[in-house]
């Protein structure tokens, strides 16, 4: 059964990698695909996912205000966001996991490192809470 | 600290284009023996450091990392999709570098933009350029005091 995964990124190839990626590691997927995290809100409202991709700095709702509004925490039920971003500052990253993130892959990326980040998120052990960090 | 910031940048631009391009960087070049850079890119960054990189590629090089990148054929690529990659690919090198420089500290990116003007000498700090599997790639780094660019849209 694909993994349902909303991508959240304001460059469109940068999607576009993403999305090849995570098929070149083995992993089906349905994907969504969001500018920024207002569209990303609005559509997760119509369609539910299994895990989110967000990148951290767009115009409109960055990847901060999103957590925020989003509310992702391990008592939400909610699917569980992977921080994607160049910013894998210690600062940037403890941030992100305290305002909710299950984990983060910082760019440039492998896709073994992206398979990491997926397995350890969407693990039935993680329950989507897992602050793994593939950094 | 300069020499520690040449280490950061070699290093976000080989790991850049080799996980993300698929292409190798093969050795340093000599910035006046370069082949001409005409595809420029530039980002600027504030923070805990401030400044402007400036990326540059070769034409061919710049075709073969975005073909790369997006994984299509070179001859399909519109201008407007090899210049995204190289926002792209600007934006990560500036970020990685930065992390990798400064892993405590704390910094914002602009939106990549397209670099009009090659850096006038002596603006730049700090270049380097090197020979890729296909073309050639020039980094140039500019350093500012911090909270001099004062930016208002980040990327990254």
């Amino acid at each position: 059964m694909p993994i349902r995964v909303l991508l959240i990124d304001d460059s469109s190839a940068m999607r576009g990698f993403i999305r090849r990626v995570i098929e070149l590691t083995g992993l089906e997927g349905k994907f969504l695909e969001a500018s920024n995290g207002r569209e990303a809100l609005d559509k997760l409202q119509e369609h539910p996912v299994d895990v989110v991709l967000c990148d951290i700095n767009m115009p409109v709702m960055n990847g901060e205000q999103f957590l925020e509004e989003y509310g992702a925490d391990k008592t939400s039920g909610k699917a569980p966001v992977l921080i994607v971003s160049t910013d894998s500052t210690l600062t940037r990253v403890s941030r992100m996991l305290e305002l909710g993130a299950s984990g983060y892959v910082r760019k440039p990326f492998t896709p073994e490192m992206m398979r990491e980040a997926l397995d350890q998120i969407l693990s039935p052990e993680a329950n989507g809470s897992a602050a793994c960090e593939a950094v | 600290m300069r020499g520690g910031m040449i280490a950061s940048l070699d290093e976000a631009a080989a790991q850049t284009l080799e996980t993300m391009c698929f292409t190798g960087v093969l050795g340093p070049l000599n910035p006046e023996e370069r082949t001409d850079c005409t595809v420029r890119s530039r980002v600027s960054f504030d923070g805990d450091a401030a400044g402007v990189l400036h990326v540059q590629f070769s034409p061919e090089a710049a075709l073969n990392a975005a073909a790369n990148f997006l994984g299509q054929d070179s001859e399909e690529l519109s201008q407007n999709q090899v210049e995204a990659v190289v926002f792209e690919i600007a934006n990560m090198i500036c970020g990685s570098m930065l992390s990798s420089f400064q892993p405590e500290g704390s910094f914002e990116l602009s939106a990549p933009s397209a670099d009009l003007e090659a850096p006038a000498d002596g603006r730049s700090g700090m270049e380097r350029c090197y020979e890729l599997e296909t073309g050639a790639l020039c980094l140039a780094l500019e350093q500012h005091p911090s909270g001099e660019n004062r930016l208002h849209r980040a990327h990254g």
